[in-house]
């Protein structure tokens, strides 16, 4: 029984045994041994320059972790930073206005106490009344804050004309 | 030709130059070896890419570097194996490259210069296929029986077949083929 051409190219003891002893599967192992070494020598081809372009898109980009991720953190911390000094900044704002008022309205109950001399002071009541017409406008916190700074410091300004007034 | 295991690791690093210093050291092997197979310059040449893109993108799933080359080639054999699936005939060798091998009166003087192109100048594609994995890629008939979806049988009568009709040229029997 003669080797199968898988058993030469494998060639285990027991094949090699029979190879030894048979002409035949001698010069079948050669014819393949001869063509495994005839390819070789076969032309090599090259394929056209522009394969490679197709090839070349398809390559996987570098991932550039730190690259981006720095920038990223710092970009993260920036938001933060803001929006936390923004609401710290709003509250801080409310918080005064609502003592201005505060003050606005303790200055006006003490005004309605007191007999009010028109001559004198309604100049500046006119003056509060204008401010009241802007404060009734949609404005900024800080716009709110210096109106009633204003406010506050007409009715003081009234207060004191009156005040002398009644001791005259 | 065997790609340099370093070369796998840069790739696998993402480094772009080794890209393509393993395309420039590989693609005319490739190329060439499915050229044989499927006598076709251009459908050669899309097989080739198409192996070299699954390779590149696929490159973690390569757990061993040093196999890298017949990895590709692997690729590349089942890639020309699903494209003669497609085309079911036979191909037909036109293309410039192998026009000395087409004659319908063997030229046996050719035996004697270069056996394998000789035999695989008168194949069909198929054939040519499972003869280049059994005699020059050393794949065992299991193997070729799962790239080529056929039988062991198959691929064991194809390969003692032709080479026994390639002995009896050689004796002097020119119509064997």
């Amino acid at each position: 029984m003669h080797c199968s051409d898988e058993e030469l190219l494998l060639s285990n003891t027991e094949a090699q045994l029979h190879i030894e002893a048979c002409k035949d599967c001698q010069q079948r192992l050669l014819q393949l041994q001869m063509l495994k070494a005839d390819a070789e020598s076969l032309t090599e081809y090259q394929p056209s320059d522009f394969a490679w372009i197709r090839v070349k898109a398809s390559i996987p980009q570098k991932k550039k972790h730190h690259a981006f991720m720095f920038p990223l953190s710092i970009a993260a911390s920036v938001i933060v930073s803001v929006t936390l000094t923004l609401f710290i900044n709003n509250k801080w704002q409310d918080h005064n206005i609502d003592q201005l008022v505060a003050t606005s309205n303790a200055y006006e109950q003490q005004l309605v106490s007191m007999q009010l001399p028109s001559a004198l002071v309604g100049n500046k009541l006119w003056e509060i009344s204008q401010i009241d017409i802007q404060l009734n406008l949609k404005q900024s916190k800080r716009s709110q804050k210096k109106l009633w700074q204003k406010r506050n410091a007409t009715l003081k300004q009234v207060l004191a004309t009156t005040f002398n007034n009644e001791i005259i | 030709m065997i790609v340099n295991e370093h070369l796998v690791i840069a790739m696998k690093k993402g480094n772009e130059q080794s890209f393509s210093s393993c395309y420039k050291q590989l693609s005319p092997l490739i190329y060439s070896i499915v050229f044989r197979i499927c006598g076709r310059s251009a459908i050669a040449e899309e097989i080739m890419q198409d192996s070299f893109i699954q390779a590149f993108t696929s490159l973690p799933q390569l757990k061993d570097n040093k196999h890298f080359t017949p990895w590709i080639k692997r690729i590349a054999f089942n890639k020309t194996m699903t494209h003669l699936n497609k085309i079911k005939n036979e191909v037909a060798v036109t293309d410039e490259h192998l026009a000395s091998l087409k004659s319908d009166n063997l030229d046996v003087t050719l035996i004697h210069q270069n056996q394998l192109a000789f035999l695989m100048g008168h194949l069909s594609a198929e054939a040519k296929l499972i003869i280049w994995l059994f005699i020059v890629e050393g794949y065992s008939h299991k193997e070729i029986a799962v790239i080529t979806n056929k039988t062991q049988s198959y691929s064991k009568s194809i390969v003692s077949r032709n080479l026994e009709k390639l002995r009896n040229i050689e004796k002097g029997e020119k119509n064997a083929l």
